[in-house]
């Protein structure tokens, strides 16, 4: 068993304080998107004035996308239904309802890689969403962390807390790199959504610990429409890390996540993800549709933020982790392992926009399709006119495991500055027969060795990531390709 | 009728005005030439009109203000063809669309080989029998506008196991006193094993603005081994949309080189279908543009069978305010396994007002293949500068040779040899 | 007693075109066989079809592998049964750790022979103490298989492994090919060092020079597809001083 999870079970076993915190009364607010809904969701935060200001904005910019179903987003490889979004409940409180009475309703898929990751019977639970008597309480680790925290002066709270206590700085930052008006999800997140994490790192202050949201998965509720917002002032550092390697069950079916990040001079920002939402039955059936808008601003000169993620969840996943590279000498990162099977479908890069002098940014990206999934690399490199001295370099690399899926790699390389020097390169093939034999030479069977060396292929991305979480995803991906290979 | 001083907001309406006015031309006495697949391109035209502004094939290109002007299609006219020094080849030359056979040099052909105008009657079955079979126009309202308005045309025809060793040369020369919209329309057809070089140019006689939207179709009959070259230098007012649908049967061996030299807009849409085994592909282009030239390459290679190969390779250089759009998408159908196809784009932007935009892209659906492309946008390679200068040869000259070789990588890949003299000389030119 | 290979009449074919054109061959326990013979004579195609090399299809013949049909064996099984071969051309498996493929390999076999999985200490002990054996910089062992190194390095991890994974038969196909001198002894001495009375070696080389270093029982000779003489370690010298076509008149006559 890893640290983590190891972690997770002495905190489970030990003495029960809180459970959930479930003093509202009336939760459920009926399905359907207007004006008034938008207020009840605002009541229901508390939220001040210049908040409900802000989502009506955003609502109504909404309104005016959804009214036109030309208008919504379909330049993406995804194949999907029209989503109605009248049909959705917009705001669900925490401890609401739960979907099962007992785990055997669960999908027996879902809980066998459970078990593979070793997750805690009460946990299973809960990321099941089965009813429990007892729950793991994270909340109470996350204090303790924010006491040490708070010593450096770093803020580390929800979205929620972070309005309410420190409200002229989420009113600065909030809708700075990610307007309302970006795009159709990011429109319908500024006007619903419901929690989130807040951090932010005073000037030349290095966070001493990876800043996790897995403490916080008891926390339903909050990830449907979830807003992410990191403040890395001058010279800081963060590591941030998002998400579980848990398949996470959720009724929600949609999800749009905002993400910013804003790298202030010298500051750097790392944010990891594992995304491991339940893609659903092996017809598709129940998946989570994941359409999340993630950037970050590299604000000052030398300023870095850099994306590693792990995708391997999700029936749709949308996803575009960003840098706008403002800041002369300022680094944008990406560098993304998408593993998909069954159904899924991925549509998942980059854009890196340099826009400082000597700006460079670094895509590295591999995708791994199996079954009958289709798996898309898009990324869009612009090299904006003052941009001198800018250098990029991407390559994608895709793996192809049988022969009903797909791999596609779209790049927009835009380039308006003459001393810029932009590279892209991507392979598509599938697991080499020489390595093959080579492995089974050694007596590995054919299974065995095509899960080495699609864990090899991988490897550069996972050890980005930092190292409890690259043992988690590691595990993660081997579990993932158990079910796919052969 | 529609009166076509009417100020209308969709250019398509115009269009289909200049249709109804050139058909009324032309329907005395040659009403057989195609009507009903002309009525029905121009009806599809209509219902699709041009692709909207946001679409992702044309999203760095727009060609809204270009269509927006007034064109009419050009009478009869007379002009001398000054044709392509040195090329050494057979010569068919179309002046305002109609065949000229006087300018064209077609006598000393082998006799079994046809190269032809769609209005010569002893053709009429061949040319009616491929047709827009290659060339669908369904989604493509260039290639839809295109087939409203054919009439005559230029046929080629290569009987099985021949063998050419000069070139076919096709020239389309333009000339009228107003805003001319010139289709040329060609049509290529390679039986089994059969072997020849293709080329095609256009030459524009006029100041006035000119709209040229032509289509090739070609087909390449089984073990048949054909290059075909495409060569476009029009004047700052010319603007380009050139479709060429190829057609691959097994075994055959196609090499296609597009060769671009400004224009007001240029767009090329060249898409290959390998619809049998073991085809081998080379797609090459050559973009060179300055002042406020945009240059769109909008290529697919269509892989649907197995044990194929294609190699894609485009270089552009871009002075001045000039724009280039390399678009080129490899797609792999599921059946097509053991496909080896490799894609590359360079681009090299001299000034900071030139763009360059590059979308490689590969879509794949089959497990067994090798597929690769690249992408690279910078600027001239500062050792090899630096070299020469050490040598003592002059910066502005420096840069020209540095130039010149990165376009004669494409230009020395051109199968016909006596094209690549042609050739230099054309980029020379342009970047004195 | 039953021999480690026996190979009978083996004709092999690769893309219609008949390769091994009647091989027989018989290897004991404990016995180290070099196979000589020019360029395109068969050699490496001997080696290639005794690993499982699916390219290679076996027209007639058979070849027993302690007394059991190995061409029936899949790739991986006959490694697990103790078939090694030493490629002549190992290739590199990107970001597929040393430690975490040998782990794979070493456990395999385990398995096969109902032994319990080696515990990661237990592995790395092996490792460190086989690597010590073969003169293996430890280093590589912290590398991707393959990744970056030398071809020295790819020889001696060849070796390495062959170490590691305790073979009954091993085949090592031109071992000694683009390696200087240094290398070659160095590669060499670890064969030697792994030289035992149960485990028996096939050494495909060109060239003489490998076998001043390790000294066989039996020099066969190949020349198109046939083994056109046998005999003991001076045929190899006899070789070196008249050159192949000494033998490839002989074999004509």
């Amino acid at each position: 068993m890893n640290t983590d999870t190891q972690y997770l079970q002495e905190v489970a076993d030990s003495d029960y304080e809180h459970g959930w915190a479930v003093d509202i009364v009336s939760d459920t607010i009926p399905k359907g998107l207007t004006e008034d809904v938008i207020c009840l969701i605002s009541e229901k935060k508390e939220d001040p004035d210049w908040m409900l200001e802000n989502r009506l904005r955003a609502f109504r910019h909404w309104q005016t996308l959804a009214r036109d179903k030309d208008k919504y987003p379909r330049w993406a490889h995804l194949d999907y239904p029209d989503i109605d979004f009248q049909d959705i409940s917009y705001y669900s409180a925490p401890g609401s309802k739960p979907k099962y009475k007992s785990l055997d309703e669960v999908d027996p898929e879902l809980l066998r890689t459970f078990e593979n990751l070793g997750i805690p019977l009460e946990e299973q639970k809960v990321l099941a969403g089965v009813a429990v008597d007892a729950v793991v309480d994270s909340v109470s680790v996350a204090t303790t962390f924010k006491e040490e925290l708070a010593k450096l002066g770093i803020i580390f709270c929800s979205f929620t807390e972070a309005i309410e206590n420190h409200g002229d700085l989420v009113r600065k930052y909030m809708g700075s790199v990610v307007p309302y008006t970006d795009n159709f999800y990011a429109a319908l997140n500024a006007a619903v959504f419901s929690d989130g994490s807040f951090c932010y790192i005073p000037p030349r202050v290095r966070c001493p610990m990876e800043l996790s949201t897995y403490f916080r998965i008891n926390q339903a509720g909050t990830g449907q429409f979830e807003r992410t917002l990191i403040v890395a002032d001058e010279g800081s550092y963060v590591s941030y890390l998002e998400g579980c390697t848990a398949p996470r069950r959720d009724e929600n079916q949609l999800h749009a996540a905002v993400v910013e990040i804003i790298a202030h001079r010298d500051a750097e920002v790392k944010y990891s993800t594992i995304q491991n939402w339940y893609p659903g039955d092996s017809q598709g059936k129940g998946g989570v549709l994941n359409f999340v808008t993630k950037r970050g601003i590299c604000k000052g000169a030398g300023s870095k933020i850099s994306w590693t993620q792990l995708e391997t969840g999700s029936a749709i996943t949308w996803k575009y982790p960003s840098v706008i590279l403002q800041g002369d000498h300022s680094v944008g990162e990406f560098y993304s392992v998408a593993f998909t099977k069954g159904r899924q479908q991925a549509d998942t890069g980059t854009k890196m926009i340099h826009i400082g002098r000597n700006t460079s940014s670094t895509i590295i990206s591999k995708g791994i399709s199996a079954g009958l999934s289709n798996n898309s690399y898009r990324g869009l490199v612009r090299i904006n006119k003052k941009a001198a001295n800018a250098r990029n370099f991407a390559q994608c690399d895709s793996m192809l495991l049988g022969d009903r899926c797909g791999a596609h790699t779209f790049p927009y390389l835009e380039i308006h500055n003459p001393t810029a020097q932009v590279e892209h390169e991507a392979t598509t093939s599938k697991v080499g027969e020489d390595q093959l034999f080579y492995c089974q030479q050694r007596g590995i069977s054919e299974q065995d060795a095509i899960k080495l060396l699609v864990s090899g292929f991988c490897q550069e991305i996972l050890a980005k990531l930092p190292m409890e979480f690259a043992v988690e995803a590691r595990k993660l991906l081997a579990i993932e390709l158990e079910g796919s290979v052969g | 009728m529609v009166n076509t001083a009417n100020v209308t907001t969709r250019p398509e309406d115009r269009f289909v005005a200049e249709f109804e006015r050139f058909e009324a031309l032309h329907t005395n006495g040659s009403s057989e030439h195609f009507p009903l697949l002309r009525q029905k391109a121009l009806r599809q035209f209509s219902a699709t009109g041009f692709p909207p502004r946001k679409s992702e094939s044309w999203k760095y290109t727009n060609i809204g203000s270009i269509l927006r002007r007034p064109y009419s299609a050009p009478d009869t006219g007379t002009v001398r063809a000054s044709g392509l020094d040195g090329l050494g080849a057979y010569v068919a030359v179309f002046v305002n669309g109609h065949f000229d056979a006087s300018q064209s040099t077609l006598d000393d052909l082998p006799e079994d080989i046809t190269v032809a105008s769609f209005t010569d009657q002893t053709q009429a079955g061949r040319v009616r029998a491929h047709l827009a079979r290659y060339a669908a126009f369904e989604h493509e309202p260039f290639t839809a506008l295109n087939t409203a308005f054919v009439h005559d045309g230029a046929l080629v025809h290569l009987p099985a196991g021949i063998a050419l060793s000069r070139p076919i040369h096709v020239i389309h020369a333009v000339t009228a006193s107003y805003a001319a919209l010139l289709q040329p329309r060609t049509l290529v057809i390679s039986e089994d094993g059969a072997q020849a070089q293709i080329v095609q140019s256009t030459e524009v006689h006029t100041k006035m603005p000119v709209l040229i939207n032509s289509v090739t179709e070609i087909r390449v009959g089984a073990r048949a081994q054909l290059d075909h070259l495409m060569l476009q230098a029009g004047t700052p007012s010319t603007s380009n949309v050139a479709n060429v649908s190829v057609y691959q049967e097994t075994e055959s061996k196609f090499y296609n080189g597009s060769f671009t030299f400004g224009g007001e807009v240029v767009r090329n849409n060249i898409s290959i279908l390998p619809d049998a085994e073991h085809c081998e592909t080379l797609m090459h282009g050559l973009f060179v543009a300055r002042g406020t030239s945009h240059v769109d390459n909008n290529t697919l290679m269509d892989h649907a069978k197995p044990n194929c190969f294609s190699s894609e390779y485009y270089k552009g250089i871009l002075d001045e305010h000039a724009t280039g759009v390399f678009n080129g998408k490899v797609l792999v159908r599921q059946d097509a396994q053991q496909t080896n196809a490799y894609q590359t784009n360079r681009s090299i932007v001299l000034t900071n007002t030139a763009h360059m935009y590059s979308k490689p892209a590969l879509e794949i659906y089959a497990d067994d293949v090798k597929c690769s492309h690249g992408a690279t946008t910078g600027q001239l390679d500062k050792d090899g500068l630096f070299y020469l200068r050490a040598r003592g040869i002059r910066a502005d000259e420096a840069r020209r040779l540095m130039l010149i070789s990165f376009a004669g990588d494409i230009i020395e890949k051109v199968p016909a040899a006596s094209l690549h003299r042609v050739l230099y000389r054309e980029v020379e030119r342009l970047l004195r | 007693m039953t021999p480690v290979l026996e190979i009978k009449g083996l004709k092999t074919s690769v893309e219609g075109m008949l390769i091994l054109k009647g091989v027989d061959l018989v290897v004991n326990t404990g016995e180290v066989h070099a196979i000589m013979g020019p360029n395109g004579s068969g050699k490496s195609t001997l080696a290639a079809v005794l690993a499982g090399r699916e390219e290679y299809e076996v027209e007639r013949g058979t070849v027993l592998y302690q007394g059991a049909n190995l061409l029936e064996m899949e790739v991986d099984e006959r490694a697990r049964k103790g078939v090694f071969l030493a490629f002549q051309y190992p290739v590199e498996l990107p970001g597929v750790s040393m430690m975490n493929f040998l782990k794979q390999a070493v456990n395999a076999l385990r398995e096969h022979r109902g032994q319990d999985p080696l515990s990661a200490a237990g592995l790395l002990r092996m490792a460190k103490e086989k690597a010590k054996l073969i003169g293996l910089d430890p280093r590589l062992k912290q590398r991707s298989v393959n990744e970056g190194f030398s071809g020295g390095e790819k020889k001696r991890n060849e070796i390495f492994q062959l170490a590691m994974l305790e073979p009954v038969l091993a085949v090592l196909d031109e071992t000694d090919s683009g390696l200087d001198i240094d290398a070659l002894r160095s590669v060499a001495d670890g064969v030697n060092q792994l030289r035992t009375t149960s485990r028996a070696f096939v050494i495909i080389t060109h060239y003489q020079r490998l076998l001043n270093y390790i000294v066989p029982d039996f020099v066969h000779v190949m020349v198109d597809g046939r083994i056109v003489r046998s005999g003991g370690k001076e045929l190899a010298l006899d070789l070196e001083e008249k050159g192949y076509d000494w033998v490839r008149y002989d074999a004509a006559a």
